[in-house]
């Protein structure tokens, strides 16, 4: 899956990951390296979705038929 | 004889003993008898010593029985009993030999109404704690950030408008769907219990913070409902209940998987702060850059010295496996970290051109060329061969054989 497909847990878990194998692990240098690179890559990532506030606010209300309704506030 | 040597009732039968003795005896047995319990009556002969300690007896139309309140516990009492109030008190029977009296040490006291509430919610909670609904094995951990919060609380009041405006604060990045509901009152419960429920079969939110901002005992008392705890207790989402204010603790804080004392203190749970955040990936791309710097030197330095044990009798595979470091090195750490990457390549060069010098064929593509006789030893001086020797002649690029015509060998 694409970064940009992936929830912020998801990127925030897989970070995580690298990172302890990074400084968990001996590596060969060749791993190291490839693994050091995705994690840059994935802050930058994250960063930039920080960087993005989007928030949606939304009610959830019952309709005459009975069905639950989201309708988006403020 | 020790107070803590409790004798069984038999053995008592045939002894003597002295008061203190037997005052210690009744003391242990009645403190462990009545250790925790509820007493409903009537409050009198109510004093408020200087010390802050009460002093009072709880009576009703057949007993009375001498109770006393310290001043720690009668702090956290929020209404001012007087004489004559129907009350329920909570604490542990004690006695205190000086006047061969006991009495009740009282830790809770609350108005009669809310003492039902209060017997009503001690019920509740130890029956659904026998059933195993608060057991810690069954709280499920809250997501660290979460994509959408599901919020079950009433739209009116303050505590709603504060958790919009933390969590907006805090990590606007998380999508927010309000579940409004009565929170007191009748049929509030039964709101509550269907909201999560409904949020639930949604399959959209990662958490749900269930709550309402603080009021009395009786308006928060939807949150001490049966259908409330079960609903909690079947939802496949992790809740956070925030009811009240810090004091306030309901079955629903047991049931959820996370007690928060406020409606704010759960809108700060459930998210990241994301300045925080940011500072954090900062501080981790910083440190990532700086790790694999050092290693790569490492790896450096270590390639350094196979060059030099090796160079001289293995030229060519060192070229190659150079190279090859070269390639790796100078391309990828040149993309992980820029700057190191230029001075690691300047390094990579000069390493390079010292194996370069050190390779004799590439001293014999500058003109040079290497003589050896027909044993294949390398010849050094014009010393080493006679005329008629045949010679072989190794050139940048193939071989000649000689046969050795003149010889002159100069003057030292």
């Amino acid at each position: 899956m694409k970064a940009e497909n992936k929830s912020f847990e998801t990127l925030m878990g897989e970070l995580e990951a690298l990172v302890s194998k990074l400084e968990g692990e001996e590596l060969n240098l060749d791993d190291a390296i490839q693994y050091n690179e995705e994690a840059l890559e994935l802050i930058k990532v994250c960063r930039e979705r920080l960087g993005k506030a989007k928030q949606k606010i939304e009610k959830l209300t019952q309709n005459s038929d009975g069905e639950w309704e989201a309708e988006t506030i403020e | 004889m020790q107070h803590s040597d409790i004798m069984p009732l038999d053995s008592l039968a045939n002894q003597t003993f002295s008061v203190s003795q037997i005052t210690g005896q009744i003391k242990k047995s009645l403190e462990e008898g009545f250790s925790s319990l509820w007493i409903k009556g009537e409050i009198s002969n109510l004093t408020k010593h200087g010390s802050g300690h009460w002093y009072f007896s709880l009576k009703d139309s057949g007993a009375q029985l001498g109770a006393v309140m310290f001043r720690r516990q009668n702090q956290q009492v929020r209404f001012d009993p007087t004489h004559g109030m129907e009350v329920t008190a909570h604490g542990r029977i004690s006695v205190y030999p000086p006047q061969g009296r006991y009495q009740l040490i009282v830790d809770q006291l609350l108005p009669a109404g809310q003492g039902d509430l209060h017997l009503a919610f001690e019920a509740l909670k130890e029956k659904l704690s026998g059933e195993g609904l608060f057991a810690p094995d069954l709280k499920k951990k809250l997501p660290q950030y979460p994509s959408k919060i599901g919020i079950v609380t009433s739209l009116t009041g303050a505590a709603i408008q504060d958790m919009i405006n933390i969590l907006t604060r805090r990590f606007p990045q998380t999508d927010l769907l309000l579940l409004p509901v009565k929170v007191q009152g009748e049929g509030a419960a039964e709101e509550i219990a269907q909201a999560i429920d409904v949020l639930n079969d949604r399959n959209d939110v990662q958490v749900l913070i269930i709550g309402r901002g603080g009021g009395s005992l009786e308006d928060l008392w939807a949150f001490n409902e049966e259908v409330v705890a079960r609903a909690i207790s079947r939802s496949t989402i992790p809740i956070v209940s925030a009811v009240g204010h810090e004091t306030d603790i309901t079955i629903s804080d047991f049931a959820a998987d996370l007690r928060a004392p406020t409606p704010s203190a759960a809108a700060e749970l459930v998210v990241p702060e994301r300045q925080e955040l940011i500072l954090q990936l900062q501080n981790t791309a910083g440190r990532l850059q700086k790790d694999i710097l050092f290693k790569v030197q490492k790896h450096e330095d270590r390639l350094k010295a196979i060059t030099r044990s090796y160079a001289l009798r293995r030229p060519e595979l060192i070229m190659n496996e150079l190279s090859q470091h070269l390639d790796m090195l100078g391309d990828r750490a040149a993309r992980s970290t820029k700057e190191k990457a230029n001075a690691l390549g300047t390094a990579l060069e000069n390493l390079s051109h010292r194996v370069e010098a050190l390779n004799p064929l590439a001293i014999l593509k500058r003109g040079y060329s290497v003589v050896s006789n027909s044993k294949g030893q390398v010849v050094r001086t014009a010393e080493q061969v006679k005329i008629g020797d045949r010679l072989n002649i190794r050139l940048s690029d193939g071989e000649l054989e000689t046969d050795v015509q003149n010889l002159k060998t100069k003057k030292k």
